[in-house]
């Protein structure tokens, strides 16, 4: 009796409250960004929809849209088709040097970004990327995180299965197709949001990496709207801020279901 | 050509289509560039040949690019009789650069408020002034006298020394030594101390906004409150007057003068016709949009004076008044590492620190800045101002040892564990040897990682080893360990590391063991819990940095924080403003932000326990609790030692919300690591410094994430 009290607790109180608490700041932010000014405040409440006509009429916003989409889109395939056949490759094979060229996964996954922004941007003049679409989606199509992430789960996989394989005569590329890929797709759902969310809001490799609107990515088209060096128009902002999640935000919501299965549906055992 | 400014297209293209008109077959390409970023772009650019041909720079950048000769001269004529701030565009009697825009400070006040407390005319001088705040300041209704500025970096020091050049003081004497610690700067900062009484402490915009609610008596800002103040409150009842002087037969108004200039650079291909678009540009009937767009600046050009829209425009007169006296901060190459000393100096002694002492150390910074090589050997009475107290020695040594310990943990890993790093395999048998798969599946990582990812890590790694100056590339000089010698020295670092081990040290336990929770919770719901997970990984979906400018709101005076903690009978806090209440402010919106994520991350874990044992468990007679403690828990232990990892390694790099929230501020309290390498590598331009830190973060967490990993899985094998 007293258990079922508990959970009936659990949900009816505690859980709401905690949604709420997660929510508010975003409920907020919904609201300011139909405030013109700040003398409406939210008690006396007079939406408009001027910020968010200001953002979205504002100068090329379906060309960055766009941008930023292609990047996303070839970003998130490249990582998921790459990262499996390399963290696969650490895991499994044994070659020379190995554990040194796996410290440098590790070292690219603990260095800070900002020493390495001026040799990026020397290598991207040289290679003739640079102020293209090219320049955001190379650098990035593989990822030390996401190797990391993928060696360490297929280390954790049991190699009975590989091993019946290569038994039964298929080739190397066929057991990563038919038996490395499925198994790590619990994984890989966790790679693939990661990858989506750290592209979709990348900001400053995009802005040093391009330099005319012919490649620009919304979150930088957007941070000319928080340029108010004197004074912030709060309203704008939070219009700005919303329409660069939105996207994100739809995606989780209509694919959640298939993100947090795909995360909890396999396991990460040793 | 290629034009970089940071306005909106539309205020420019006109000006730049009539340029273009004249000049047939020339072709302007306008980017526009964000304000807050724009140094860091020109400073990458120009480090890779990238420059534009014409580029918007702010006044006070001036002095490190013309004494770095990277810009294109535009001739030698006098151009102080036709133009504001002309001494920021003169080097040696050269000119570099055409002033564009400019902008002042001038004193708003309220004259209801006045009224109410019985003065009829605005203060004209610091007693004035002072009795002014006083009669006005009743916080218990709300209301306060004087907006005092802080929290903000760039900001403090164009407020603080309007009264410091009006008292006759100066920060450089004509012979560019450091002149700051003066008896006229010591009458300034106690009389700026004695006005705190009365002041209400914030960031700028947050003053803008108080006075607008009616709620601040006297605030010094600027004239891009006329584009808000009567559309956002016509009924706000405010004038403006000239900045006060010391007193009646003393002083002068000064007040601050900085803004924008246009210049070309050296490697444009077309610098002729370059200078000859900065002349257009200049022109008022080209700059007039902008100014009046938003009323952030004025035409530079003095013919404004005579122009009927100022004139008669009584608050715009007052601004042309002030903009005669107003003082142009020095022109030098070491401005931004001055301005850094100067904001250091008016804000510690605003925060409670002794206003002599605090002098004689900034002129010691400076002196050393100034004259690298007359710097005199610290004497033992400066020995104690850099180390004052004995618990900031034991904090040093606490450090240094921990630096060490993490040298020798890492050397061990390598040595003998690898695997706990991930290095390496557990099993050893199975030994798999294929040489043509492996370089095949390994090639887009040889490929990619070792072009884009490899070479910048060794390149840095190197440079950590060099003085490398990005205005100086041919002073490139070797210096060995003496980057990563001087970082046990940096004050700033130390208090960096300090801030970042104490965020970390708040922030990872307590997301991990929330997380945990929630996660638990989670699992127990049975009905609407996708709807949950949904709400709970929802911030971490968001960029960080919109969730950094929410808080940022949240946090603010009037925000929605203070208004919570109001129910609870909490009294409204500046929560990103005061000393310490700033870096827990912030850890509270990390821990916020990432809970959701890392319960989700515990939730997969949870479902892959497999579901025998709990049914065993249950059959010995085991309770809720138990089957938590000796089943679920060493059953996610890899996932646990992972997202501490992750975590660590996240909590250890932050950067975009001190970046966007204090900016490291107040007092260098929640400056951390890797924002000090930001400040030091792109606002002083010491890339090899930057980089030795860089890697000091990379090797400390490198030691971290084995700690973690060796900690936790001793543990699960005594389970």
């Amino acid at each position: 009796m007293k258990k079922h009290f508990r959970s009936k607790s659990l949900y009816f109180i505690l859980m709401p409250i905690l949604a709420f608490l997660y929510l508010s700041p975003f409920l907020y932010m919904l609201l300011r960004s139909f405030l013109r000014f700040d003398q409406a405040s939210l008690f006396n409440y007079s939406p408009t929809l001027f910020n968010y006509e200001t953002v979205l009429t504002g100068a090329k916003f379906g060309h960055y849209f766009l941008n930023s989409l292609i990047v996303l889109v070839a970003v998130l395939f490249a990582n998921i088709f790459f990262s499996v056949p390399v963290a696969y490759a650490f895991s499994r094979y044994e070659f020379p040097f190995k554990k040194l060229l796996y410290a440098t996964v590790l070292l690219s996954l603990v260095l800070p970004y900002h020493i390495m922004l001026f040799p990026i941007l020397n290598i991207a003049v040289k290679t003739n990327i640079y102020d293209t679409l090219f320049a955001l989606i190379i650098p990035f199509a593989l990822n030390g995180f996401n190797v990391f992430f993928l060696k360490r789960y297929i280390d954790a996989l049991p190699e009975d299965l590989e091993h019946t394989a290569r038994v039964d005569g298929a080739g190397e590329f066929a057991i990563l197709r038919h038996v490395v890929f499925p198994l790590t797709r619990p994984a890989l759902a966790i790679v693939a949001i990661n990858t989506v969310i750290t592209t979709w809001n990348s900001f400053i490799f995009p802005l040093i990496l391009t330099e005319t609107s012919k490649a620009r990515t919304l979150p930088v088209a957007l941070s000319y709207f928080s340029q108010g060096a004197y004074a912030t128009d709060w309203g704008i902002l939070m219009a700005a801020s919303g329409v660069s999640s939105l996207p994100l935000v739809l995606i989780f919501w209509f694919f959640q279901k298939q993100i947090i299965n795909g995360m909890t549906a396999g396991s990460l055992k040793e | 050509m290629v034009f970089w400014n940071y306005w909106d297209p539309k205020l420019i293209l006109p000006a730049i289509e009539r340029f273009e008109a004249e000049h047939p077959g020339v072709k302007i390409k306008n980017e526009q560039v964000s304000w807050g970023s724009a140094l860091d772009k020109i400073l990458v650019s120009m480090a890779n040949g990238k420059e534009p041909d014409i580029c918007e720079m702010g006044s006070t950048w001036m002095g490190k690019f013309m004494n770095a000769g990277v810009l294109y001269p535009l001739g030698s004529a006098d151009i102080s009789d036709k133009y504001f701030m002309s001494e920021a565009v003169t080097w040696d009697d050269t000119l570099y650069g055409m002033p564009w825009l400019v902008s002042t400070r001038v004193l708003f006040y309220n004259k209801d408020l006045l009224e109410k407390a019985g003065i009829y005319s605005p203060p004209e001088t610091w007693q004035e002034l002072l009795y002014a705040a006083q009669k006005t300041n009743e916080p218990r209704k709300g209301i306060f006298g004087f907006g005092m500025n802080a929290g903000e970096p760039h900001v403090l020091y164009k407020k603080f020394m309007p009264f410091v050049w009006g008292n006759g003081g100066e920060i450089l004497d004509e012979e560019n030594s450091f002149v700051f610690n003066s008896k006229e700067t010591a009458e300034a900062l106690d009389f700026y101390k004695e006005l705190q009484k009365y002041s209400y402490s914030e960031k700028q915009d947050f003053l803008d906004e108080l006075f607008k609610r009616g709620k601040l008596a006297l605030n010094i800002s600027g004239s891009w409150n006329f584009s808000r103040y009567p559309k956002e409150a016509p009924n706000l009842n405010y004038d403006v007057a000239l900045i006060p002087k010391p007193s009646h037969d003393k002083g002068y108004n000064a007040s601050f003068l900085g803004g924008e200039v246009l210049t070309v650079f050296k490697t444009s291909k077309h610098p002729e016709l370059a200078v000859e678009f900065v002349h257009h540009m200049t022109q008022i009937a080209n700059s007039m949009p902008i100014t009046e767009e938003a009323w952030l600046n004025f035409p530079a050009d003095k013919a404004i004076l005579n122009m009927p829209v100022f004139r008669e425009e009584p608050k715009l007169n007052v601004f042309l008044k002030q903009m005669e006296t107003a003082v142009h901060p020095p022109i030098v190459s070491e401005w931004v590492e001055l301005e850094r000393i100067l904001n250091k100096t008016v804000e510690r002694v605003m925060y409670g620190e002794e206003l002599h002492q605090e002098l004689f150390a900034a002129e010691h910074a400076a002196g050393a800045l100034l004259n690298p090589s007359k710097a005199q050997p610290l004497s033992i009475g400066d020995k104690e101002t850099a180390l004052r107290t004995s618990s900031e020695v034991a904090l040093l040594s606490i450090i240094v040892i921990f630096l060490i310990i993490n040298a020798l943990l890492l050397y061990f890993i390598i040595k003998n564990r690898p695997h706990y790093l991930g290095i390496g395999k557990l099993q050893k048998k199975n030994r798999i040897l294929y040489p043509l798969h492996t370089m095949i599946f390994l090639s887009p990582w040889l490929i990619i990682f070792a072009v884009f990812w490899f070479y910048p890590a060794v390149f840095s790694f190197l440079m950590s080893f060099y003085k490398y100056d990005i205005f100086m590339p041919d002073l490139l000089s070797f210096t060995g360990f003496s980057n990563y010698f001087s970082l046990l020295k940096d004050r700033e670092f130390l208090q960096a590391l300090f801030n970042t081990v104490v965020f970390v040290g708040g922030t990872v336990p307590a997301t991990t063991l929330l997380a945990l929770v929630l996660a638990f919770m989670l699992s127990r719901l049975k009905s609407a819990a996708s709807f949950f997970k949904s709400v709970f990984f929802f911030p971490s979906v968001i960029s960080i940095v919109v969730v950094a400018t929410i808080f940022k709101a949240f946090y603010s005076p009037f925000g929605l924080f203070n208004a919570l903690l109001s129910i609870f009978g909490i009294e409204a806090r500046a929560w990103l403003v005061e000393a310490k209440l700033a870096l827990p402010a912030i850890m509270l919106m990390n821990i916020w932000t990432y809970t959701g994520y890392y319960s989700i991350l515990f939730l997969a874990a949870f479902t892959s326990v497999p579901q025998e044992l709990y049914e065993s468990a249950e059959l010995d007679g085991a309770g809720e609790w138990q089957k938590l403690r000796w089943i679920t828990l060493p059953s996610i232990m890899p996932m646990t030692v992972l997202i501490l990892i992750m975590n660590s390694i996240r909590s250890w790099q932050v950067f975009s919300e001190i970046f966007t929230l204090t900016g490291g501020g107040p007092l260098g309290n929640t400056n951390t690591i890797v924002h000090y390498l930001y400040q030091v590598g792109f606002r002083y331009h010491n890339m090899g410094y930057a980089s030795a830190i860089g890697y000091v973060v990379a090797v400390t967490l490198m030691a971290l994430a084995y700690l973690q990993s060796r900690l936790l899985r001793k543990k699960e094998a005594l389970l």
